[in-house]
């Protein structure tokens, strides 16, 4: 993984967190052992008297950092997604989300971007666990510098946040700065009209790269930044949809409760027929991979979310079938 | 495979490299290079580069009108014809050692002396400091990615086993390369088994693996360097993709870099 930690994206939102920390004393920040690859290196650098590592008891974390706010800090708490959420999944729901702590939940790693370790290291149920908890906020940046924007959303909210982020080396899809986030509201990253594709995390990096594939054969596509799992203001999640027909989900988390389940329930709720895809983690075990490899057999990349549009169009692009001869 | 099977598969693969990879460099030289353009003007020639063993590969440059292809066959009756003893012959011919084929047609003395000088040209793909003038450093950048995309086609087509490994499993994927100030781009492609390289940039479908320079002189910094990992640190090279495919690709450039230059 060493790699990993040559690209500067992935250290932006911890470079954030020392900005904001240095205009708030009362943050400080948590990790389970993980404090080099949760990026939370430079604030245990600056900040060295304000960083707690509790070792690797994730229980132990959470509580600790409840703890922590219960006396008035700000605690920021970092570890692999799953740990955070299914480890520590009682201890987020009664001692942050019952009690209404302010605490903020990092969960690095998420879906299936620690693919060489197994499913014992993918999360693909974080979010479907921790939308059910009531109180808690779910956030899923789609690359570092939107997590940096999150991260800011999430200490100027007062209760539990608890942040997905993947490994860092995703492709923005945007420009390489922090783009505007408002909690609750999906952002439309790419204009059209004929199918909309709602993302979050690395997917929405997919999205756009599959809906530039389908201007060839005159299909435009909107994608929508679905960065806020919960609250989702159905208004606003309505007027992103309200001219399409066609809506497909694409998440790295399990297709059961996650982005396409909290789409569906608004759509079956609020709004008229639609035709929905979801693409996520199939409910079945992945195995062991290369976090793309992963990805491309469990049909949530690019060419998947390209193939569910073709599916829902009956508009197919002409594949590239000129090769080297031997 | 015995180690004697093994050491001849080498040198098949080796040369099939040189013919399919390194030669084709010569009408990339000759499309950038005016002096060289200039010496080929209106020749009219086929020079076949063969071996005399069955199944060896064998290739022909085909100039028309001072045009070049280059064909990836022998042809028949061809201007000039440099045949090898063995493919390890043909090696070291490409490879700068001394090794003299049989030639027929030598009533061409002016034609073989303008091939061979416009094959020493290649000799820029050699280590040793960058070249002088910029056009020339450019030049360099250009053959050198050439090289690598054909290079690791050929790889795959002549059976090195990692490559063919990562071929073999690949979902339709792009690995491109580009130099961003002087806009020179290679790309390479592959899909379950096949393989397909190219200039420019691929425009159906967004790269994978992303490797981007910033200029020519940031290029050659990385090629001169066994370490592609330093160019990332000192931002000779950003890549954007995968991390784990990046590395794959920087050892497979490594093995064809080594294949290359081996004795």
């Amino acid at each position: 993984m060493e790699d990993v930690n040559l690209i500067s994206e992935s250290e932006i939102w911890g470079d954030v967190l020392v900005e904001l920390a240095h205009q708030d004393p009362r943050i400080v920040a948590l990790s389970a052992d993980l404090a080099h690859s949760t990026k939370l290196r430079r604030f245990k650098e600056t900040f060295p008297e304000r960083f707690f590592n509790v070792g690797i008891a994730e229980q132990n974390l959470v509580a600790v950092a409840a703890g922590l706010a219960a006396m008035g800090l700000v605690p920021v708490a970092c570890t692999y997604a799953t740990f955070a959420s299914l480890r520590a999944a009682e201890f987020v729901r009664t001692d942050l989300a019952y009690n209404r702590r302010n605490v903020k939940l990092i969960g690095t790693l998420s879906g299936v971007a620690f693919g060489q370790g197994g499913p014992t290291h993918h999360a693909v149920e974080d979010i479907a666990l921790l939308r059910a908890v009531p109180g808690m906020t779910v956030l899923c940046p789609s690359d570092g510098f939107e997590m940096a924007a999150c991260l800011r959303a999430a200490l100027a909210l007062d209760g539990p946040v608890y942040l997905r982020t993947g490994r860092g080396v995703e492709l923005p899809p945007e420009q390489q700065k922090e783009p505007p986030f408002t909690l609750g509201i999906p952002r439309v990253v790419r204009a059209g009209r004929d199918v909309a594709v709602l993302a979050c995390g690395n997917l929405v990096a997919e999205a756009l790269r599959a809906a530039e594939r389908l201007v060839r054969v005159g299909l435009e596509v909107r994608v929508v930044n679905v960065s806020t799992l919960k609250p989702l203001s159905s208004d606003a999640l309505l007027s992103v949809l309200d001219d399409v027909r066609a809506v497909i989900t694409a998440e790295d988390h399990s297709i059961v409760g996650g982005l396409g389940s909290a789409v569906a329930e608004l759509l079956a709720e609020h709004a008229g027929p639609r035709r929905l895809k979801r693409l996520g983690h199939p409910d079945r075990w992945l195995g062991q991979g290369i976090p793309e490899d992963l990805m491309h057999a469990g049909g949530f990349d690019e060419d998947a979310i390209v193939r569910a549009i073709e599916s829902l169009t009956g508009m197919k692009l002409a594949s590239d079938e000129t090769w080297d001869a031997p | 495979m015995t180690a004697e099977s093994s050491v001849q598969a080498r040198a098949e693969l080796r040369a099939r490299v040189f013919l399919k990879a390194v030669l084709p460099l010569l009408e990339t030289v000759l499309a950038h290079s005016a002096e060289h353009a200039r010496a080929f003007d209106g020749v009219t020639a086929q020079l076949c580069f063969s071996v005399e063993q069955c199944g060896a590969p064998s290739a022909t440059l085909d100039f028309q009108s001072g045009r070049l292809r280059v064909l990836a066959q022998s042809v028949a009756n061809p201007t000039v014809d440099f045949r090898f003893r063995d493919v390890a012959a043909l090696n070291r011919f490409f490879g700068g050692s001394l090794s003299v084929p049989r030639v027929t047609g030598l009533a061409h003395p002016r034609l073989i002396a303008k091939v061979l000088r416009l094959m020493l040209s290649l000799q820029v793909l050699k280590p040793g400091p960058p070249p002088p003038s910029a056009a020339e450093r450019a030049l360099r950048v250009r053959l050198v990615l050439t090289l690598l995309s054909r290079g690791l086609v050929q790889l795959h087509l002549g059976g090195h086993a990692p490559m063919v490994e990562l071929v073999s499993a690949s979902p339709e994927r792009v690995y491109q390369w580009t130099v961003e100030r002087e806009r020179i781009a290679v790309w390479l492609r592959m899909h379950l088994g096949r393989i397909q390289a190219g200039s420019g940039t691929y425009e159906k479908r967004a790269p994978f693996v992303h490797f981007v320079f910033p200029d020519v002189d940031a290029a050659l910094k990385v090629f001169g360097s066994s370490e592609q990992m330093s160019g990332v640190r000192d931002g000779s090279v950003r890549t954007l993709g995968s991390p784990e495919y990046t590395r794959k690709l920087a050892y497979l450039m490594q093995c064809m870099d080594q294949l290359l230059v081996e004795g």
